[in-house]
């Protein structure tokens, strides 16, 4: 299965963020997507969740033969978690697949959800609106992951997660990978080079590949932040 | 100290101007011509600079005038002018004390303190003078226009006016080392205290001329010459008084402001908010899908979901019981009663819009459910909007049928007590009052849902959901005062609410999946 974006266009404004956007995400694959603040990579992530109108161009998944991208291939993880603060966790994770039981496949029981986040067992029949900022990430995590889409768009997911909670979700990441395209936006670097497959990177309103070929990570480093600051040829 | 009063007047016209703008960017259709631009465009600037030297004029000449009408021309008449330049003293010491500037949290001092990072002394220096030159200016003119005070007393009065204010300052200065606390000129530490002086100054300043009781000349001389010296010497501590920059640290939180649109605003919204939902844990459901996310948010938020319903509810049986008893008192009014109950069933219309909660509710669904929730894709799938559209309308519906319900049963009575009426005029009566509060239920939850008045930061800035609102209230006033018997009325009414609600109803399952999200 294939993501394929054409020619994508988003103004706000009179101001292009992003231009024209080419790419093919495949699945099975970790895509990084890096770019300077104010690249367009919120934008970029919002017009593939039809949260906001393109104005050119078109994104559809290709498999056997091409489809429109429906609302329950995507899931979406913001960069600020918000999650209904009146519900607890396990109620909202109740609701959650109450709603959505047909599609999801291999159904477990609430526990077994939380324990793939590593929620505190104390924690999941608190009201969440008293959870912490990762504690709102993961439930958020939690929730796109459960009804399996097809694409999961991450909005820099692993900022609010302490170390070891990183790590897990890293590994959780890589675990779901499978049969699913994965992209994730992130500031640091090092989590790129270390969890993704393909770095991505979105400069100037156009959205292309930096291939590692034959680097060494010291060296392709170096190619992606040049990249970044603009002097592919330097 | 004049370069920073130039950068806050310049602040200040840029946000009161910005603002604008994105107000009227938001009116459909007219908002569309105006480009993104907008913000830079130099003949824009230009009437901004006009707009808030407007404003400000406004603010100097138009609030004195008022204010010296309103206090000084309004309740006298055919007094000597000694008596008002003694009313007019008695309220400059009360006004001193009030309204000092320094001790008043606004958002200007917000915007350039604590978010420019301005010094604050020089700033707090700069506004006062613009705020006392403002007074002198608009004061005197006021005086001289529009009262019998000959101008060197006005000349006199302003002067004093401005002592009094630096004596206000200096001795709250000396309140705050004393108690270490800080003065809020907009919170008294005490109300009763603050009441009591309002009323004794305001008995001072009226009563004595009525009781055509003048203070003798020289004692007025005396007092001034004292104020005169008094003030003279606080203008020092107020100019080299140190600690503007703590004071204001303190004064400008968010508890004291009353700020409008920005993030502290927001958060003090949101943390009001969430106070608002209930942590008892023995809350449970039985349900499951929609039904059991509806009842969770309805039992977890039912004191502020019932406060208002319950509080009217309570406010329709007690003035219903009362007016009972009044006509078993006096049953000579039993006649107009009867007639009044027949012929102005219109205005309940008008109570009924204010008696509904829809707009309460839908408040506390976007702050603590909505906000949140629509920006996951599942909660804003057609199916998913509409089945949790139900579940809510039946709520509201029902929530509001508790005072509905009462008020139609006071009226039965009432129109029985008072002489009864044929049993078809009850029905209508009581049926077109349900129908009334059902339709506003209807309205205001349908409006929430096609217009979602809130943006994503929480602030409800919605051209077109106020210009809603208010045609919803001008109609309601306009058939207030419409001429109709109860019974012609009633029918009418029923059948718009059946048509309306149809209506409506159908316009939500169209619209709403595309109009109910965050923007
Ligand atoms: N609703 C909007 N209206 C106008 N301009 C917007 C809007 N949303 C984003 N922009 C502009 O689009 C550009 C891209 O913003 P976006 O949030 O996508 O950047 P980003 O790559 O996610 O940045 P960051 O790394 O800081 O999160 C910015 O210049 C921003 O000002
Ligand atoms: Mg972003």
């Amino acid at each position: 299965m294939k993501l394929v974006i054409k020619n994508l266009e988003k103004k706000f404004g009179t101001k292009e963020v992003l231009k024209d956007i080419n790419f093919e995400f495949e699945s099975g694959k970790i895509y990084g997507l890096l770019g300077r603040n104010g690249a367009g990579k919120t934008t970029l992530f919002n017009c593939l969740n039809e949260d906001l109108e393109i104005d050119n161009g078109s994104f559809f998944i290709e498999d056997k033969d091409t489809r429109k991208v429906e609302a329950s291939d995507i899931g979406y993880v913001l960069s600020t978690p918000v999650v209904p603060e009146f519900l607890t966790g396990r109620e909202f994770l109740k609701f959650f697949i109450d709603i959505n039981k047909d599609k999801i496949t291999d159904l477990k029981s609430i526990d077994e959800y939380f324990d793939l986040i590593k929620l505190d067992v104390s924690d999941r029949d608190k009201l969440m609106k008293d959870y912490s900022h990762g504690m709102k990430n993961k439930m958020q995590m939690l929730v796109n992951i459960i009804a399996n889409p097809s694409i999961l768009l991450l909005d820099e997911p692993l900022t609010s997660f302490d170390v070891v909670v990183a790590e897990e979700m890293k590994e959780l990441l890589k675990k779901t990978k499978k049969n699913r395209i994965l992209i994730f936006s992130t500031h640091i670097l090092e989590l790129a080079l270390d969890l993704c497959d393909e770095i991505v990177v979105l400069n100037n309103g156009i959205l292309e590949r930096v291939s590692k070929s034959n680097l060494n990570n010291a060296k392709f480093k170096e190619k992606i932040i040049n990249v970044l600051k603009g002097e592919e040829d330097a | 100290m004049l370069n920073n009063f130039l950068i806050s007047f310049k602040v200040k016209n840029a946000y009161i101007v910005n603002e604008l703008i994105y107000n009227i960017s938001r009116i459909p259709l007219i908002g569309k011509l105006i480009p993104n631009k907008f913000y830079k465009y130099k003949f824009f600037k230009i009437i901004s600079i006009i707009i808030s030297i407007i404003y400000n004029i406004i603010k100097i000449f138009g609030f004195k005038l008022l204010y010296i009408y309103c206090f000084l021309v309004l309740p006298f008449n055919n007094v000597s002018y000694f008596a008002l330049i003694q009313a007019f003293l008695f309220l400059a010491i009360l006004g001193s004390f009030i309204n000092t500037e320094i001790f008043n949290p606004t958002k200007d001092k917000y915007y350039m303190l604590i978010l420019m990072k301005m010094d604050a002394k020089s700033h707090t220096i700069g506004a006062f003078l613009y705020f006392i030159c403002g007074i002198f200016i608009g004061e005197l003119v006021a005086l001289i226009l529009l009262t019998s005070i000959p101008w060197y007393y006005s000349l006199l009065l302003v002067i004093l006016t401005i002592m009094l204010k630096f004596i206000a300052i200096n001795f709250y200065f000396y309140r705050m080392k004393k108690s270490g606390k800080v003065i809020n000129e907009n919170k008294p530490e005490s109300w009763l205290l603050y009441s009591l002086l309002i009323i004794i100054f305001l008995g001072l300043a009226y009563g004595l001329p009525y009781l055509n009781i003048i203070i003798p000349k020289f004692i007025l001389w005396i007092f001034a010459s004292i104020i005169f010296i008094l003030g003279l010497i606080s203008i020092k501590s107020i100019i080299t008084y140190p600690n503007y920059a703590k004071l204001y640290k303190k004064l400008l939180n968010k508890d004291n402001l009353f700020l409008d649109n920005f993030a502290i605003q927001r958060n003090a919204q949101i943390s009001t908010n969430l106070k608002q939902i209930s942590v008892d844990t023995s809350i449970t459901s039985e349900k499951s899908g929609f039904q059991y996310f509806h009842d969770l948010f309805v039992k977890r938020h039912s004191k502020i979901l019932l406060k208002s319903a319950k509080k009217t509810t309570t406010g329709i049986l007690i003035i219903g019981i009362i007016l009972i008893i009044l006509l078993y008192i006096f049953p000579e009014f039993k006649g107009s009663a009867n007639k009044i109950i027949l012929n102005y069933l219109p205005f309940v219309l008008f109570l009924m819009y204010f008696i509904n909660t829809g707009k309460s509710v839908t408040n506390a669904m976007f702050m603590n459910c909505d906000h949140s929730m629509l920006s996951y894709r599942f909660f804003r799938q057609p199916q998913t909007l509409l089945s949790l559209f139900r579940e809510r309308l039946k709520t509201l519906i029902l929530l509001n049928l508790l005072p509905a319900l009462t008020l139609s049963l006071m009226i039965s009575l009432i129109l029985f007590v008072s002489g009864g009426a044929s049993l078809i005029t009850y029905a209508v009566i009581f049926f077109s009052i349900l129908s009334m509060s059902i339709f506003f239920s209807v309205h205001n939850l349908v409006l929430y849902y096609l217009l979602q008045p809130y943006n994503i930061g929480m602030e409800m800035k919605s051209a077109s959901f106020t210009i809603a609102s208010l045609i919803t209230y001008w109609v309601c006033y306009y058939i207030s005062d419409i001429e109709v018997s109860s019974l012609t009325f009633g029918i009418i009414m029923i059948a718009f609410a059946i048509v309306y609600s149809l209506i409506s109803l159908i316009l939500v399952y169209k619209l709403a999946p595309k109009t109910f999200r965050l923007r």
